[in-house]
């Protein structure tokens, strides 16, 4: 790897204020467990909010009313909800909005779908399938001519967010043998076609979508390009690297907070090594971590960006799954209570490493790509 | 900007071809660091190499002119040093000298000391070493019993210092000792000195090092009595100094005169060209997935390390906590390079058994002796333990161990 930089303007770091600001203040612990219960998952005045500070439309071209941006400049705003654990559509919607900007001079749907999602209209994207691991290139949904302007579509995508109160939904499907996207819009989609999942990570919704049986306007597909899913995947897996990120902080957070508080044996477990040296180390590899992480959002897209990215991933699923681990360890017998955060940050970990490949995968690909 | 870059990418041309014109070839094992210089050959070798280099304008170019460096951007001599990291050159021996004791004196030494000693450190015409451990204090810096006592216009010195780096060559040391045994605290007692090695009273015993070689030493002091010029700023800042000194040390502050300590023969690339060269179960290292998923492991930590440096330098990335990665260097770094050690003498296998000297060894066994001198950075300013209490007490806020 050569020529390794980080440049980070001021508007990206306006941004990350911003962003570190907003999800401080937005939310907290106790604030997520109450939405634990609640159908819709998120807080409509925070997402509001969002859309007036002009986040739903960070990456919506300025033709239809957002900011033009990459990927990599929400990378600060995405790492400050995780490690507050802030609960929002946002990064379903950067994506399904990364995804739509691509052809949005040829598509007047896409175009239409990228102003809505500018105002704050939620959307969302389907990536995953039962059955099919974190091979996401070739999904085995399936979409087929039917006639009549109309294409008849078949499978099951898993663990979509938000599904349920999405305007809109980008699918990868298989259509005439080639991966490509489809805009799905709520009407086409039957409530008795989603499921709610009972996922590990409480703050979260994802949703089963069966797409068996549907038949949809064939306008709904994207013009096909070759690279669109691929591009899907890289900005999902920043996005969600991101994330995982700031959850390590908020894991080291709830930790710290609690070794320069709780005395055990005369003194503040804080003061003893061998609490105090693994907490050292989650932590300098998670400053490690957030090299990688900014690397990654800062490259100029294309290959270098992408490995980067996939160094992050592999480092950030196994970091985090630690961080977490020894969070709730270190909490002793409460934390091994529901009522512990450390077991926020735990569930949020097992749930973030599981999605689009974990370090094995990442690191096995990675071999593949420099160790030829 | 623009044209400091093409400045620059020119240097970085001419830099190129000088180093390859004039690096030399020894045709006997170099050291691997300025802490293996174990025979009067490699001394003389690399103090050649390193004489040669100053004289070309490449070593302390950012340092001031009128005490022999060149007053230049310190991007100029970066863009040196990372052409001699990469190029593999023999390292620049006299690092006590160049990038601890310089930058010290640099900043805290009258015209009088500066004048005397910079332009000599550059040219290793004096070699220095520290004398900062004793036998009963490794880490544990502040608790050292070597006695400076005040004498006339003078100090004599009894005690002894251990682990001292190109102690039988060094002309000067970089003396931490014990002035007052009264004062206040223990750290308040202590005083730094510019002490010279080849003296009366002071007798230096080398050390053999689990690599098998020398490089280090006992220095004994006994009634030796140096002049009070030696010391540095006033009694009782010996402590200051010695922080300041490991600050250096660790490359937790800038100022040093540039050049590599070291000649890393264990990048990523060569890491690939051993497990491609390597067998495993009769097909190469290469081919097995646990060896592909260690390596990955490590060229990630390599590159995460390479990006450190590049994030210190955006304040709004490193604003929570600004001192982490200067604070961390040494830890991670030196980890990460035990942890290449360890994977390399896996990927070795049966071949493990044999080391340097025996005609069968793989590279001339120079994988295990680089396994075993990792140890000197894990162990050498402070011990990885002692850098974790550093960073979970000043930078995370725990409380004292």
């Amino acid at each position: 790897m050569t020529e390794l930089d980080i440049t980070f303007g001021d508007e990206q770091a306006l941004i990350l204020e911003t962003a570190q600001n907003f999800a401080r203040q937005n939310s907290s612990p106790l604030g997520v467990r109450k939405l634990f219960g609640s159908d819709l998952g998120y807080d409509q005045a925070v997402w509001r909010q969002m859309a007036e500070l002009g986040w739903t439309g960070l990456v919506v071209p300025e033709a239809q009313g957002g900011s033009g941006l990459g990927a990599g400049d929400a990378v600060s705003i995405v790492e400050a909800f995780g490690r507050h654990l802030l609960a929002s559509p946002l990064v379903p919607a950067l994506l399904a909005a990364r995804a739509l900007a691509e052809c949005a001079n040829q598509h007047e749907g896409a175009a239409q779908c990228l102003t809505k999602i500018a105002a704050g209209s939620i959307a969302t994207v389907a990536l995953s399938e039962p059955g099919q691991g974190w091979n996401l290139r070739q999904p085995s949904c399936k979409a087929e001519r039917s006639g009549g302007g109309r294409i008849a579509l078949s499978g099951r995508k898993c663990h979509v967010p938000f599904a349920s109160v999405a305007d809109a939904i980008v699918t990868t499907v298989t259509f005439e043998g080639s991966p490509q996207l489809l805009l799905l819009s709520r009407s086409d989609i039957p409530p008795g076609a989603l499921r709610r999942e009972i996922c590990v990570d409480e703050s979260q919704r994802v949703f089963r979508v069966s797409l068996d049986g549907l038949t949809v306007d064939a306008r709904g597909m994207l013009p096909a390009r070759e690279s669109g899913i691929e591009a899907l995947i890289r900005d999902a897996t920043l996005l969600l690297t991101a994330e995982m990120c700031g959850g390590i902080a908020g894991a080291l957070d709830t930790t710290l907070e609690y070794l320069k508080t709780r005395k055990q044996f005369g003194r503040l477990i804080g003061s003893y090594q061998a609490l105090k040296h693994p907490v050292v180390d989650i932590y300098t590899h998670y400053e490690l971590l957030r090299s990688l992480l900014y690397g990654a959002a800062t490259a100029a897209g294309g290959d270098k960006a992408w490995r980067l990215t996939q160094m992050a991933k592999a480092k950030a699923s196994d970091l985090f799954v630690h961080a977490g681990d020894r969070a709730v360890q270190f909490h002793g017998g409460f934390g091994f209570t529901h009522d512990c955060d450390a077991g926020l940050y735990l569930r949020r970990a097992m749930w973030a490493q599981s999605q689009l490949g974990d370090g094995a995968f990442h690191r096995c690909s990675l071999a593949d790509q420099l160790l030829v | 900007m623009a044209n400091a870059e093409r400045e620059l990418s020119g240097f970085r041309k001419d830099v190129v071809a000088w180093l390859t014109a004039n690096t030399p070839k020894a045709d006997f094992l170099l050291p691997q660091t300025f802490m293996e210089v174990g025979d009067k050959r490699q001394f003389d070798f690399l103090r050649d190499w390193q004489r040669k280099v100053y004289e070309a304008g490449y070593l302390g170019m950012a340092w001031p002119a009128e005490y022999g460096g060149r007053g230049m951007p310190q991007a100029f001599q970066d863009v040196v040093t990372q052409e001699m990291v990469r190029l593999r050159t023999p390292f620049m021996m006299n690092t006590i000298g160049l990038q601890w004791a310089g930058p010290l004196i640099l900043h805290f030494g009258s015209h009088e000391v500066k004048d005397r000693y910079i332009k000599r450190i550059l040219s290793a015409e004096d070699v220095w070493c520290q004398g900062f451990s004793e036998p009963d204090h490794g880490s544990d810096l502040a608790s050292a019993q070597t006695f400076a006592e005040r004498s006339g216009n003078g100090y004599v010195v009894n005690g002894s210092k251990i682990w001292t780096t190109l102690g039988p060559y060094a002309d000067y040391m970089i003396l931490l000792a014990r002035t007052d045994r009264a004062a206040e605290s223990k750290y308040a007692g202590l005083s730094f000195f510019l002490c010279p090695m080849k003296h009366e009273g002071i007798s230096v015993r080398p050390i053999r090092k689990l690599t098998g070689e020398f490089g280090f030493s006992q220095v004994f002091f006994t009634d030796a009595r140096i002049p009070a010029t030696c010391l540095l700023g006033e009694e009782g800042q010996g402590w200051h100094f010695a922080m300041q000194t490991l600050t250096f040390e660790r490359g937790a502050k800038g100022g040093q005169a540039g050049g590599p300590s070291s000649t890393n023969f264990a990048q990523a690339d060569d890491l690939i060209a051993l497990a491609r060269r390597m067998k495993k179960n009769g097909a190469p290292a290469m081919d097995d997935p646990l060896v592909r998923d260690q390596l990955m492991r490590l060229i990630i930590d390599d590159t995460a390390l390479q990006l450190n440096p590049r994030r210190q330098r955006v304040a709004a990335l490193v604003a929570e906590r600004p001192l982490a990665i200067p604070l961390m260097n040494k830890l991670v770094g030196s980890e990460h390079r035990l942890a290449v050690g360890r994977f390399t003498a896996s990927l070795l296998g049966p071949e493990a058994a044999l080391y340097v000297g025996d005609p069968d060894a793989v590279d001339g066994g120079k994988w295990l002796r680089g396994y075993f001198n990792a140890f000197s950075s894990t162990i050498g300013g402070g011990t990885s333990e002692v850098q974790r209490n550093i960073l979970g007490e000043r930078v995370l806020g725990l409380p004292k161990s």
